[in-house]
């Protein structure tokens, strides 16, 4: 998990950034939203524990509230979100990470799991800050992603409590 | 489309007499109103002549963080962020709203000072203390 966050903070925020257009901004936003809801879709079956059900529950809610938000914008735009690199690895690596979770049960599950949500927002707050506000360039898409980082960053602080019970 | 509104109230007044002036003391009366309620203004002139104070979830946070009431006010949170949330009292959760939407709102009546959090964000918190009338 650890190095997922490493591969995701070292290639989107840190030295030679990906020069990325608005659509392809967008689509690393819509993606990177899909994701965590996949992994809220995984606990949601695989765990029983209250804690981790309900916070599942709310990464979903509040992703696909974020995944709207940014459909309703790219519509009014008139911009196709588009593929690229980083959408790419981001999907290539939630991949791996779904698969290593999928293998898990019990309480090894859910202590991967929330550890992963806690590496997962760690890097992705990293590459909304470091990675796509920088190289967002319309206005209305820079605000929304601007918007985001309190919920990511409140997602983060829900996961360390959550985890802090499955040490 | 007058009418109606005034039938309306009729009908909430009717219901209103009929409950006991004990159910009306209940601590948080907060059962009855919910989101995007219009029928509360018509009680509240006569429950108390208590102020309202307006808290706005936004970004994550309820703002202000603390509300200073005199007992018997009314707080009305308003949720102006781009996800859900909700409030629930923090100790014993002894009571909560339901699931506020974007641009949904829900109000009750304070008579004792209460912290309380968002049940789906958990590390969301806030603060509501009464003060004596007239200090």
């Amino acid at each position: 998990m650890l190095a997922l966050a490493s591969i995701l903070g070292g290639s989107l925020s840190a030295q030679e950034n990906p020069k990325l257009s608005d659509p392809e901004v967008a689509h690393v936003a819509v993606v990177a939203n899909q994701i965590d809801i996949a992994y809220a879709a995984i606990a949601k079956e695989k765990s029983k524990d209250a804690d981790i059900l309900k916070f599942a529950d709310t990464m979903t809610n509040d992703h696909n509230a974020v995944i709207n938000q940014a459909s309703a914008l790219v519509k009014k735009l008139n911009v196709t979100p588009k593929e690229n690199s980083v959408s790419k690895k981001l999907l290539a690596d939630a991949e791996a990470t779904k698969k290593t979770l999928r293998a898990k049960s019990g309480k090894e599950f859910n202590k991967a799991y929330i550890d992963n949500e806690v590496a997962y927002h760690k890097a992705v707050i990293g590459a909304v800050e470091g990675l796509l506000i920088p190289e967002a360039e319309n206005a209305e898409l820079k605000a929304l992603l601007e918007n985001v980082v309190p919920a990511l960053k409140t997602h983060l602080e829900h996961a360390e409590m959550v985890q802090k019970m499955y040490k | 489309m007058k009418n109606a509104a005034r039938y309306l109230i009729f009908i909430v007044l009717l219901f209103d007499s009929c409950t006991s002036p004990a159910d009306r003391k209940t601590t948080m009366d907060s059962s009855s109103y919910s989101i995007e309620d219009d029928i509360p203004k018509a009680e509240e002139k006569k429950q108390s002549e208590g102020k309202t104070h307006v808290v706005e979830i936004r970004q994550m946070k309820f703002e202000p963080y603390e509300v200073k009431v005199v007992k018997g006010d009314r707080v009305l949170w308003i949720n102006k962020d781009i996800t859900d949330h909700d409030v629930t009292e923090l100790a014993n959760r002894s009571w909560a709203s339901s699931p506020l939407k974007s641009g949904q709102s829900w109000s009750m009546v304070v008579t004792e000072s209460v912290d309380y959090y968002c049940n789906l964000h958990q590390v969301m918190k806030g603060k509501i203390t009464v003060e004596e009338k007239g200090n």
